[in-house]
């Protein structure tokens, strides 16, 4: 019948764009840490994915220790997000992707008094994610 | 001169003849501020490049930003740095199409694709505004 038909496709498509959704955020969690500087990790594992703006994770580096591992605190951070996206309620319409860390603006855009410029993680980001979100797409099709 | 350089040219240039701006500190020379005295830094960002036709020989396009960090003393207001990225934004206003021409002949044209002001911090002795540029050109 026509009616089934058509319902069965509306269900795929359902599926397909959530699976759009999760394989975006998952990308956009995978660039966003790999963009991140690490020093004692509390603005890498600050990156928080979450249906409810004002919420986010934040935390301070006074008095932890420098010079952390990349990878580990990487990890750290990629796992959180992931886990993030995990809880998520597919009938949010509203995602946001934050970080709360007391220097996130100056891990930015850099300070007065830096030799180099700041690291522009969240604006790199999103100069990528039209791309990204090509991608998602492409894979969600398959 | 390469691509990259190229675009990194146009936007400096034009940035540095802009008139109403206070110094500009370029990556990668030496600056040091006089106190109580504004500055610019420049932040050269490219991002993506990638083909934009197909074919044996596609063209390509190249993405990135243009980061600007507008440094005013601290505890003198606000009014100084707005006026300094409401100049900025006027310079690299979106669609905005920047040409550049080097010795060689080699002539470059970027499009810019926005400019946006973002929130301001304090970093002392410096109250900071942050300007970010996007960009992208073709390349033949």
């Amino acid at each position: 019948m026509v009616q089934r038909s058509l319902t069965a496709i509306v269900k795929k498509i359902e599926g397909q764009l959530d699976d759009v959704k999760i394989l975006f955020l998952q990308k956009v969690a995978q660039t966003l840490v790999s963009y991140s500087p690490v020093d004692t990790g509390a603005y890498i594992t600050s990156h928080t994915i979450t249906g409810r703006s004002g919420n986010g994770r934040s935390r301070t580096s006074h008095g932890k220790p420098k010079r952390q591992s990349f990878g580990l605190k990487a990890s750290e951070s990629l796992s959180q997000l992931m886990s993030d996206i995990g809880t998520l309620s597919k009938d949010e319409t509203k995602t946001y992707i934050s970080n709360r860390s007391p220097h996130n603006k100056i891990v930015e855009y850099g300070g007065a008094n830096w030799r180099r410029g700041g690291y522009n993680t969240y604006t790199r980001t999103r100069a990528v994610a039209p791309m990204l979100l090509a991608e998602a797409i492409q894979e969600a099709k398959r | 001169m390469k691509a990259l350089n190229n675009i990194r040219a146009a936007l400096e240039t034009r940035l540095l003849a802009a008139a109403g701006l206070p110094p500009i500190a370029l990556p990668n020379i030496p600056y040091n501020p006089a106190t109580g005295t504004s500055f610019i830094k420049a932040n050269f960002i490219p991002i993506l490049k990638r083909r934009a036709s197909i074919g044996p020989l596609p063209q390509q396009r190249y993405d990135g930003l243009y980061s600007l960090l507008i440094c005013t003393p601290e505890k003198e207001g606000m009014g100084l740095a707005y006026d300094y990225s409401e100049t900025v934004m006027e310079l690299f206003e979106a669609t905005t199409d920047i040409s550049f021409e080097n010795p060689a002949t080699n002539f470059t044209r970027v499009t810019i694709d926005y400019s946006e002001t973002g929130l301001s911090y304090s970093d002392p002795p410096y109250y900071c505004t942050p300007v970010t540029i996007g960009w992208y050109i073709y390349t033949p």
